[in-house]
């Protein structure tokens, strides 16, 4: 079967200023990345990058993004990532840099791969904690944390757990 | 081997300054060239004009550099539609678009594209380079263009004005590269100075940016383009029929055809 | 380095392989400036170069190493040579320069050839 082969790039956003968080959205992080591209490999990089280029799946509060590009030019994209230096959106700057994790060829891959990684994250996070109350936050998010059938068909939204409560 | 050809030089009412393109052009070793008079239908309606003969705007062709031969100048027309009923000027046997040896389209919409890769009469498919691709290629209309003998067109002049235009034209060449795997592609200028046209292996070497392998790359510049103009000159033969014809040997048996209906209808 | 391989008549074959041939390559390009405004200077071209591959091919681009071996500023042609992994970068940067200064230019590649003995032949 012909079709177009991508690749997923799953990064993380680490910035020393919390309130880098409420800047994180796919405008901002696109156009980071896109700015990165053109500085790095000049037009050309940014015309083969852009054919396909999009910020798939975004988490403000790990810092989660998964980019996809085509494979032909994922090289060019991963290059240019550790030279991302600050994220941008409503005249705010913060100074961030983005770190992969993972590269994939499907979404189900990084998928796998994220609910690993929070897993561990997790388990981080429990040897550090304080009280009791959150370590029973933190034992109850690690039990729920694993892919499930429903997830499986849905894709790529919502998947990891986090530390916080959201619901 | 092909000589080199540019399938895109803009006429423009000057003589002088085509006249300096010419001689560019000769002097960079194109063997061919193509004088493009372009109608748009957008703006108010244009009547399609005789072709102004080459041997009457020039009366000495300058003579390619590294042969001994003059440039061979054709013309070229080509239609930019944008809506289906400006096709019709293409079905119907105006008698002054035969005389043109080879015609262009230009679609701006993905229904067009597919009608102009599998129906229309032409000899080239123009690929916007100037602006975002509006729709995405897909493989059946491409794959029956190839099968067609149709060839598809990207200029690089808009590359070297302008650097939003150059990102353009490399994103929409590779799109266009993934889909017909390199296959049936012409590179040509839309020079307007002299100094916007670029030698044929320079050319050749936009086509290895692009994507293209080193000797399709320089097919684009030689062997396609003489493809074309083959193409071209099976419409002026056969008259009224289409025939899409790739190797030049056919160009001879074609020839006669019309010899042999032309008995037919006597006997 | 030479290989010989006697061959079975009288005569004997030497056969020369040279390693470190197909390093760089080298081109021969003329800088097309009509209009007559002032010529750029050596330093000027070498910068010109290296803004043409900045633009096309970014950082990674002008960090390719490339050398300005002869500049000949009367005529404005020069011999460079670049890195045999750079030579397309280099060759269509130099194809898609269009303006140096505001002024419109041309950048003609005259000959690109991989070994560099005819440097000094006109």
């Amino acid at each position: 079967m012909v079709r177009f082969k991508n690749r997923y790039v799953l990064c993380e956003v680490v910035s020393e200023d919390p309130q880098c968080r409420q800047c994180i959205e796919d405008r901002a992080v696109g156009l980071a990345v896109r700015d990165a591209i053109g500085r790095v490999h000049g037009d050309f990089g940014l015309a083969c990058c852009s054919i396909s280029f999009t910020v798939k799946y975004l988490n403000a509060y790990t810092g989660t993004v998964l980019l996809r590009c085509r494979k032909d030019s994922y090289r060019l994209l991963c290059s240019a990532l550790p030279f991302v230096r600050q994220l941008e959106s409503r005249n705010q700057r913060y100074p961030c840099f983005l770190n992969t994790l993972h590269v994939g060829g499907t979404i189900r891959t990084c998928q796998k791969f994220l609910i690993e990684y929070n897993r561990r994250q997790l388990l981080l996070l429990l040897q550090s904690c304080t009280n009791e109350e959150e370590r029973r936050c933190v034992q109850k998010s690690l039990l729920r944390c694993s892919l499930t059938e429903e997830q499986c068909l849905s894709g790529n939204e919502d998947d990891d757990d986090d530390g916080t409560e959201t619901d | 081997m092909a000589g080199f050809a540019d399938l895109n030089l803009p006429q423009g009412s000057d003589k002088k300054s085509l006249q300096a393109l010419l001689e560019t052009a000769a002097h960079l070793g194109y063997s061919a060239v193509a004088l493009n008079h372009v109608i748009d239908f957008k703006e108010k309606k244009q009547e399609i004009v005789k072709p102004v003969s080459p041997s009457e705007l020039f009366p000495s062709l300058p003579v390619v550099q590294g042969t001994s031969k003059r440039i061979k100048v054709l013309t070229r027309l080509t239609l930019v539609i944008s809506d289906p009923s400006h096709c019709n000027l293409l079905r119907s046997t105006s008698p002054n678009i035969r005389l043109y040896d080879i015609i262009a389209v230009f679609p701006k919409t993905e229904k067009l594209f597919h009608i102009a890769c599998t129906t229309l009469d032409v000899d080239l498919v123009c690929i916007n380079v100037t602006e975002k691709l509006p729709f995405y290629f897909r493989r059946p209309p491409v794959n029956m263009a190839i099968d067609r003998g149709i060839y598809f067109e990207l200029l690089y002049t808009p590359a070297i004005k302008d650097s939003t235009m150059r990102r353009y034209t490399i994103s929409n060449a590779i799109s266009l590269m993934q889909i017909c795997k390199g296959k049936n592609i012409v590179i040509s200028s839309a020079a307007e100075r002299p100094l916007e046209l670029r030698g044929p292996y320079d050319v050749a070497n936009l086509g290895l940016l692009f994507g293209l392998s080193e000797g399709e790359a320089k097919a684009a510049v030689s062997t396609n383009c003489r493809a074309t103009m083959l193409h071209g000159e099976t419409r002026k033969s056969a008259c009224g029929i289409v025939y899409t014809v790739k190797k030049p040997r056919k160009v001879e048996e074609e020839e006669t055809l019309p010899a042999c209906k032309k008995a037919k209808t006597q006997a | 380095m030479a290989l010989s391989e006697p061959a079975a008549a009288a005569a004997t074959f030497e056969r020369r392989v040279l390693r470190s041939a197909g390093e760089h390559h080298y081109l021969r390009v003329w800088l097309e400036l009509p209009d007559g405004g002032a010529r750029p200077s050596a330093a000027q071209f070498k910068q010109l170069v290296v803004s043409a591959l900045r633009e096309l091919h970014g950082e990674v681009g002008a960090a390719l190493p490339v050398d300005v071996l002869t500049y000949e500023e009367k005529t404005l042609s020069a011999i460079l040579r670049v890195v045999s992994s750079g030579l397309v970068k280099l060759w269509s940067a130099l194809t898609l320069l269009g303006f140096y200064q505001n002024r419109r230019c041309a950048f003609r590649v005259l000959q690109v050839k991989p070994c560099g003995d005819w440097i000094g032949q006109q």
